[in-house]
């Protein structure tokens, strides 16, 4: 009877042992939707995003810089809310898919449990055409919402299902939106791990629980870095302090083929030029000491009247009689360095832009020549397409081939690399822009020669 | 000398004569009368000064003249829709931050979609930027709204958004 009993008993345990933890609102959140105490508030966390719509490269930061903004809250065992700005979310349905909202097969995301507030809709299992159609509702007031979701949906760009009457007061609406406190957070994502999130893991959660003694493992793998024992302060004072080395970030842009691309017009075969960009992030690396207690076997030859040998070694066999051969065992404290390297990825945007010097030739000499003469298109941008990833030695690296690129103005062009990172657990978000080469675009010209 | 005329010459007089009262009454009178004057037509700005004018207003910042004198150079120009456009997107800590002076200028605008009380324009113009010196831009699609017979500036357009217009009939 014993054994059956100690049979359930540990079937039991074993059962619960297994279960994964799971958080729910209430763990966030109180009836009155404050926080809890002990939930770690991260305040505006913004994040480089791919479906966040474009802009021209060279348009300042400052007015639009691509990135997703979300108001973030955590557990300190790593579960995760995210509450998107009213801008984030309006384009996360209308861009469903890749923003992760529904997954590829058209689901809504496993990943997260979703709640939209003003709509009253606990999303997890519901229909994914009624969830984004219920956020486009709050955005736009068309009546054929459904209809703008499974475009979204099926990935079809959203714009083109919209008319122009609809969206003519859609930044009214936000800014109301994100004005308005009771309607500041119009939906929340609820993510088992920080890092299965969309902002990843921010070095202040990270710092906040290391604060707290409470990272979790899958957090900090090698404890509550930098110091385990002793304290922190004592291994800064000993060995030093930690440091983060961000990554160099590098660029190339080179034309490929052909060795003389003409414009498109004198271009019968749409030839085209064929351009590749490279960008290269090479890993943040970051660099903490321990102190760690070694035991040291201390060998001595000590004379009849207690005063220390010189010997050669090995003393153990030199130290002869009458001398004293002795073995100590000792502990002393070293400090030893770690090093961890993180892969920092981008969001990047590739640009050809027709130099200052080519654009006043078109407008001023060319013009003269030929009346009328104008630039049309001195501008390229592209993001989409690219191959991109971390190799092992956690260096990102992103190439994007634009092949055919039917130029259109003479002259020489300006290639950059630009966009925002992801930053690491470590190190923040930045952004940046790498001159990366340039090339030409021939136009033929006749001239009669005297 | 006596001028004499027959029957049809004096119907004709007379009709002249009338002609002639009520044109004065028409255009001529109405010179003397300012208070009834008609308003001369005036010249309506189109589509693309309403472009050039809220991107150079958008694009020329100055963190030492502030927030508040930017927002309202760009809504002064701009519909209701343009000018939370500005204030949504705008992120003025990064301004502060880096200490943002700059001047836009327009190098040449085209006409791209007439839509009838809405157009869109491609703008092309070099942003200056007043600390070192560097200038950079390009082209850039704006839309521009009539409201109440005058265009005003709605906000650039997304790539997605003229993708979406361009595909339009």
């Amino acid at each position: 009877m014993k054994r059956v009993v100690y049979a359930v008993l540990l079937f039991v345990l074993l059962a619960v042992s297994v279960q994964p933890a799971r958080a729910d609102w209430g763990d966030f959140f109180d009836e009155n939707g404050n926080l809890k105490p002990g939930v770690v508030d991260l305040g505006e966390q913004k994040v480089p995003a791919d479906w966040m719509p474009d802009v021209p490269g060279w348009v300042p930061d400052w007015i639009y810089d691509g990135a997703a903004t979300y108001h973030m809250c955590a557990l300190p065992s790593g579960e995760t809310v995210l509450l998107p700005s009213a801008t984030t979310l309006f384009f996360m349905a209308m861009n469903p898919r890749e923003s992760g909202l529904v997954d590829a097969n058209g689901q809504i995301n496993s990943e997260f449990a979703l709640r939209i507030q003003s709509a009253g809709l606990v999303a997890a299992g519901a229909n994914p055409a009624d969830v984004v159609a219920a956020l486009l509702g709050m955005f736009l007031n068309t009546p054929y919402t459904r209809e703008l979701a499974d475009a979204a949906i099926r990935g079809e760009n959203a714009w083109s299902v919209l008319k122009e009457s609809d969206v003519q007061n859609l930044f009214n609406i936000l800014l109301g939106a994100t004005r308005d406190d009771r309607n500041l957070y119009l939906a929340m994502f609820l993510y088992s791990s920080c890092q299965n999130s969309p902002t990843g893991c921010p070095q202040a959660l990270i710092d906040e629980l290391r604060r707290r003694g409470q990272c979790p493992p899958s957090l900090c793998p090698d404890g509550n870095i930098p110091g385990r024992t002793p304290t922190p302060d004592r291994v800064v004072q000993k060995c030093g302090a930690p440091s983060v080395t961000q990554g160099r970030i590098s660029g190339t842009a080179v034309k490929t083929a052909p060795n003389y691309a003409i414009v498109t017009g004198q271009d019968p075969e749409k030839r085209g030029v064929d351009l590749q960009f490279s960008l290269i992030i090479e890993p943040t690396i970051f660099r903490y000491y321990t102190l760690e207690e070694r035991k040291e076997v201390n060998k001595r030859c000590i004379a009849p009247n207690g005063s220390l040998v010189e010997l050669p070694p090995p003393l153990e066999v030199n130290c002869k009689a009458p001398n004293r051969y002795v073995e100590q065992e000792e502990e002393v404290e070293e400090c030893v360095l770690h090093e961890q390297t993180f892969c920092e990825q981008a969001r990047v945007l590739a640009s050809a832009s027709l130099k200052k010097s080519s654009r006043d030739w078109i407008l001023n000499d060319l013009a003269q020549w030929y009346p009328g003469a104008t630039l049309i298109r001195p501008d390229w941008n592209w993001r989409y397409g690219a191959s991109q990833g971390c190799d092992a030695s956690n260096t990102f690296r992103w190439t994007l081939v634009q092949e055919k690129v039917q130029i259109r103005d003479p002259g020489f062009y300006a290639m950059t690399l630009s966009g925002i990172t992801s930053g690491t657990p470590v190190s923040p978000s930045r952004s940046f822009q790498i001159p990366a080469g340039e090339f030409d675009a021939y136009l033929m010209m006749t001239t009669i020669i005297k | 000398m006596e001028i004499k005329l027959s029957t049809v010459k004096k119907a004709l007089v007379v009709l002249l004569v009338v002609f002639a009262a009520i044109a004065a009454v028409r255009f001529v009178l109405p010179m003397f009368n300012t208070a009834q004057a008609e308003p001369e037509p005036t010249t309506v700005p189109d589509g693309r000064e309403a472009a050039i004018a809220g991107l150079t207003a958008l694009f020329s910042v100055d963190v030492t003249t502030g927030y508040d004198a930017w927002l309202q150079s760009v809504c002064a120009v701009s519909t209701e829709n343009g000018c939370a456009f500005a204030e949504l997107f705008t992120n003025w800590d990064r301004v502060v931050e880096t200490k943002a002076r700059s001047e836009y200028r327009v190098q040449s605008a085209e006409l791209r979609k007439d839509l009838g009380e809405r157009q869109v324009w491609m703008v092309t113009g070099t942003i200056r930027d007043l600390n070192t010196g560097e200038e950079k831009g390009g082209e850039i699609p704006v839309l521009v709204v009539r409201e109440n017979g005058e265009w005003k500036f709605d906000h650039f357009l997304f790539e997605q958004e003229l993708q979406a217009l361009e595909a339009e009939p």
